[in-house]
């Protein structure tokens, strides 16, 4: 950020910004009042929005900013629609939700909005659009909102309102495929994209498509533990990737070739984050994943467990090409160095956290059934969350992760290799959002059209305007006796 | 009897502040318009603080007037007496400095005093004479003001066109108030509502139809909106405030009064009134998008935010939630404060850069922070984004359509809220380009008296939305006086 202030942005905005989205995250995290949790949320949604702006001289990030605030809004709504028609019920607490008996079509309404909400703030398909544009944020911002925190606000959400909508049917299995979906489009995007911070975005993607088929598959525990390892091991991720791209100059990971050369601080940090990611074993990534899929399949949903299975192979492959890229090979950047200390001893500790979060398995669920009763949760000690790792479709998971894994890390060349071509159909598909992109673009379309189509009707010729008096009682006079009379 | 005219004394004291002031005026030609203008503020401090406390105070009586027409003291009234005069004083003040050496002050200030006692005497009306009176008088003084720019061949055109049409409006009101008459045999409101079970359909309906048709084409309800956008433009910005504010608010609590009192069980008014409320609100957000011209962007959403106002009136009226017309009520205070503010924000603007297109008014909110700053807090505010005041407003007018219960409120409600996503499409763009620019003007000294009302209206907006509790009581009691109107129903 130093090179921020030397260009001449207000640091004081920064920080005050970074600070009020802190205190609102904090607020959300602990608020029983519905509405005070949406106020929270909108809050949250304005810091991020005015921070990925916060390079407000490039048009880039100023158009990202928008697009952030705009996808996520239509969330937004949804949870103000769900917060109203609670409260129309007298809900107005996440404690008072749990315990209500509901008419049915409030509770579908309020459902619903929810889904959208949390779809919207998860960044979850089809509204994951805004996330990899956030990237324009400065890095630090990326690793705290749009790693750890704000993106997580979703799927907390979810587990919040859990007990009230668990048993709809349709709520938990739409969560189930919405979740499977972006899983996996996710990791095939992280595969094929060539900016470092935006393959840690379609990876966030991804990584919290698995909490959200989590919560569908009713393993609140498990969803909230992927939850604590991907924020520790993705903040990890983003500040040792925003190291990497300061050395290189650059954030395309062919150009960024063996940077690590000289960065050996940092290339180990980003390693832990990847063994995290991937799911080697002890790291966090590893438990938590496997709670997490164990859980969906002893729920019985196969189709589901094999997507996510498919998303962690995926996950493998895009985590050892962009470390490969970026940090072994020949340096193209010789002089490049790790950061000075003060940035260096966030890493370290971060990457001592990604190891030995995953032990607290024990402590943490006794916590969470506490805190969050009427989800099933039980306290899980680490000994028996070691044996959940080993039945057996988990087991054979890890096993074909960890040979996957020694595979690409002794032949480096293979996963560096995968390039989409310009031009190929998987190319355009990832740049494009998957056409989702595309499909906002001729919606918005739709409605310029539509108020182009209006403005016609604006013609500022005195007789068209009196037509619409004359219009309007006509019909109202037609209307109101046809229906007095009739 | 003294006590009754207290309680008719903040709107005594605008009628009788404008000759007043206008005297003041022709007696110190050529000493410049601030003493007029701090005339005139010092009217409308007068008759805000009177309306304050006779509303913190419950009052709620008939106050004696002119012969036969009877006005009512009810917080209604006193709810609206406080949004007028409290844009009225910061109209007044932000007037003086855009004023400085026009030399047709006197006109300017008096006309402003005039138009405010016409919108809070709607208020006041407990009989459709009363209602009709005011409401003329209301009018008669904004055309004034839209064109007061005699020179200017834009404003003279606007002001044309509000005068034929805004003519047209009345008379249709009118004609409604002789089909009401006709049925009822009076004017008075609340014996038209005790005798309006029994009027004969073909009377109640038009009467019912000329009403909406006739007070509505002032509140710029779809498709009689189509005068607003060139008369809030070409008015000046003070008086855009005013008009955007509380005259088509005023309007729209006319035509909840006096369709109220000719509802009867057959017809479903309050269906309609909300069909119109969507249809309002969509139109209005579309034509808002894309405006190139920061003025007329506010004034078509003024269009789409009196949908909204309309939507709670209609679901009120409909399905008998009580919700529905405070939330509007509601949604009529904080609408006035961030809409005034905004035009103000928006006139600032103009002052300073000499121009209204937004692609020249790049990074202008650097160049005056405090104005830019409050800008964005009323852009915010009309969007809905909590904690501003807007936001709590809607959301009462969403609960209202849920608390109705069934299918056709909750379409109400989406429509409502898919509405307020459209509308981020033009106020978050207009404030990227106005705060968040990467142009930096030099910085400009702004007079208090155009800075102060500015930031006041900001800080009014946020403070509604952190410490709703009074504001909600106000618009409650105000409610019950509308629900008298909407026949208890």
């Amino acid at each position: 950020m130093r090179e921020a202030a030397r260009e001449g942005y207000s640091m004081a905005r920064y920080d005050a910004l970074v600070l009020l989205f802190i205190g609102a995250m904090v607020g959300l995290a602990l608020a029983d009042s519905l509405l005070a949790f949406y106020i929270f949320w909108e809050l949250i949604g304005l810091c991020s929005f005015a921070l990925i702006a916060f390079y407000h001289r490039d048009p880039n990030a100023r158009r990202a900013g928008l697009k952030a605030f705009a996808v996520t809004r239509i969330g937004d709504i949804g949870l103000l629609v769900a917060v109203v028609a609670l409260w129309s019920q007298g809900i107005v607490t996440f404690s008072g939700l749990e315990a209500a008996g509901l008419p049915a079509d409030v509770r579908t309404l309020a459902a619903l909005g929810v889904l959208l909400a949390a779809v919207g703030k998860s960044a979850q398909v089809p509204l994951h659009v805004w996330l990899p544009d956030a990237m324009e944020a400065p890095t630090p911002v990326s690793a705290l909102i749009h790693a750890a925190t704000l993106v997580n606000a979703g799927v907390y959400l979810l587990a919040r309102t859990a007990p009230a909508f668990g048993d709809l049917g349709w709520w938990p299995a739409s969560l189930l495929w919405i979740g499977a979906a972006s899983a996996v489009l996710g990791a095939v995007a992280a595969l094929a994209e060539t900016d470092l911070k935006r393959v840690l975005a379609y990876s966030t993607i991804s990584q919290l498509g698995f909490m959200v088929a989590a919560v569908g598959a009713g393993a609140i525990l498990a969803s909230q533990f992927h939850l604590l390892s991907q924020a520790i091991f993705k903040a990890l991720l983003f500040l040792a990737a925003g190291a990497a791209i300061q050395a290189a100059g650059t954030r395309d990971v062919f150009r960024m070739r063996g940077v690590g050369r000289g960065m050996p601080i940092t290339s180990a940090a980003f390693l832990v984050g990847i063994a995290a990611m991937v799911g080697l074993p002890f790291a966090n990534g590893f438990w938590s994943k496997d709670l997490l899929l164990g859980a969906v399949i002893e729920g019985g949903h196969l189709g589901a467990f094999l997507l996510l299975i498919v998303a962690t192979l995926l996950t493998v492959g895009y985590g050892w090409r962009t470390f490969n890229l970026v940090f072994r090979g020949t340096a193209r950047t010789p002089d490049a160095r790790d950061p000075d200390p003060s940035m260096a001893v966030v890493l370290v500790v971060l990457a001592a956290a990604a190891l030995t979060s995953g032990f607290l398995i024990g402590p943490y669920s006794e916590a969470l059934a506490r805190s969050m009763p009427l989800r099933g949760i039980e306290p899980l000690p680490l000994w028996d969350a070691f044996l959940v790792t080993l039945r057996w479709p988990t087991a054979i998971v890890s096993l074909a992760v960890i040979a996957l894994s020694a595979a690409l890390a002794a032949r480096p060349g293979w996963s560096r290799s995968v390039r989409p071509r310009d031009g190929s159909v998987l190319a355009g598909a990832v740049g494009s959002g998957f056409g989702f992109d595309a499909a906002y673009v001729a919606f918005a379309r739709r409605i310029g059209a539509a108020a182009r189509a209006v403005r016609r009707t604006q013609t500022g010729d005195l007789n068209v305007n009196a037509i619409g008096l004359v219009a309007a009682v006509v019909v109202l006079l037609a209307a109101i006796l046809l229906e007095g009379l009739g | 009897m003294t006590a009754d005219l207290l309680a008719g004394l903040p709107l005594f004291a605008l009628l009788a502040g404008a000759p007043a002031v206008y005297l003041e005026a022709r007696l110190s030609r050529g000493r410049g318009g601030e003493w007029t203008g701090l005339g005139a503020f010092a009217v409308f401090l007068l008759s805000f603080g009177l309306a304050v406390g006779l509303l913190a105070s419950g009052s709620d009586g008939p106050v004696p007037f002119l012969g036969a027409m009877t006005l009512a003291g009810t917080p209604l009234a006193y709810f609206l007496a406080t949004i007028g005069t409290g844009l009225g004083m910061a109209a007044s003040l932000f007037s003086i400095p855009t004023l400085r050496g026009d030399r047709s002050v006197e006109r300017y200030f008096p006309l402003l005093l005039l138009m405010a006692a016409g919108a809070v005497g709607l208020g006041f009306a407990a009989d459709l004479f009363g209602l009709f009176v005011f409401f003329e008088l209301m009018a008669v003084a904004s055309y004034g003001l839209v064109a007061y720019h005699v020179d200017r061949a834009e404003a003279i055109e606007a002001g044309m066109k509000y005068v034929v049409l805004s003519g047209a409006g009345s008379l249709v009101a009118l004609l409604g108030i002789s089909f009401a008459y006709l049925g009822a045999g009076t004017t008075d409101l609340a014996a038209i509502r005790g005798a309006s079970a029994g009027m004969p359909v073909l009377l109640a309906g038009p009467a019912a139809a000329l009403f909406v048709a006739g007070f509505g084409l002032k509140a710029a309800i779809v498709p009689m909106h189509t005068w607003l956008p060139d008369a809030h433009t070409a008015a000046p910005s003070g008086i855009s405030a005013m008009l955007s504010g509380i005259v088509i608010e005023a309007a729209l609590v006319a035509l909840a009064t006096s369709v109220g009192a000719v509802a009867t069980p057959a017809v479903s008014v309050g269906l309609y009134l909300s069909l119109l409320a969507v249809l309002t609100m969509t139109v209005g957000n579309l034509l808002a998008l894309h405006q190139s011209d920061v003025k007329r962007m506010l004034a078509y959403s003024s269009v789409a935010q009196v949908g909204y106002i309309l939507l709670g009136f209609g679901l009120a009226f409909e399905f008998g939630v009580a919700g529905g017309a405070e939330g509007g009520l509601l949604h009529i205070l904080t609408h006035g404060l961030a809409k005034g503010g905004a035009f103000l924000a928006a006139g600032a603007f103009v002052w300073i850069a000499g121009t209204r297109d937004l692609g020249q008014l790049a990074g202008i909110g650097r160049a005056a922070p405090a104005v830019g700053l409050s800008f964005a807090i009323f852009a915010l505010g009309l969007a809905g984004v909590p904690p501003m005041g807007g936001f709590l407003s809607k959301l009462l007018i969403a609960k209202a359509g849920l608390d109705a219960g069934g299918l056709g409120p909750v379409l109400l409600v989406l429509a409502l809220a898919a509405n307020s996503v459209l509308s981020l499409g033009y106020y978050v763009p207009a404030l990227l380009r106005i705060v968040f620019s990467e142009a930096r003007p030099a910085r400009v000294r702004v007079p208090w008296t155009m800075q102060g009302p500015i930031v006041g209206l900001a800080l009014a907006t946020v403070l509604i939305g952190l410490f709703p509790d009074p504001a909600i009581q106000a618009a409650q009691a105000a409610a019950q006086g509308l629900a008298r109107a909407f026949g208890g129903a």
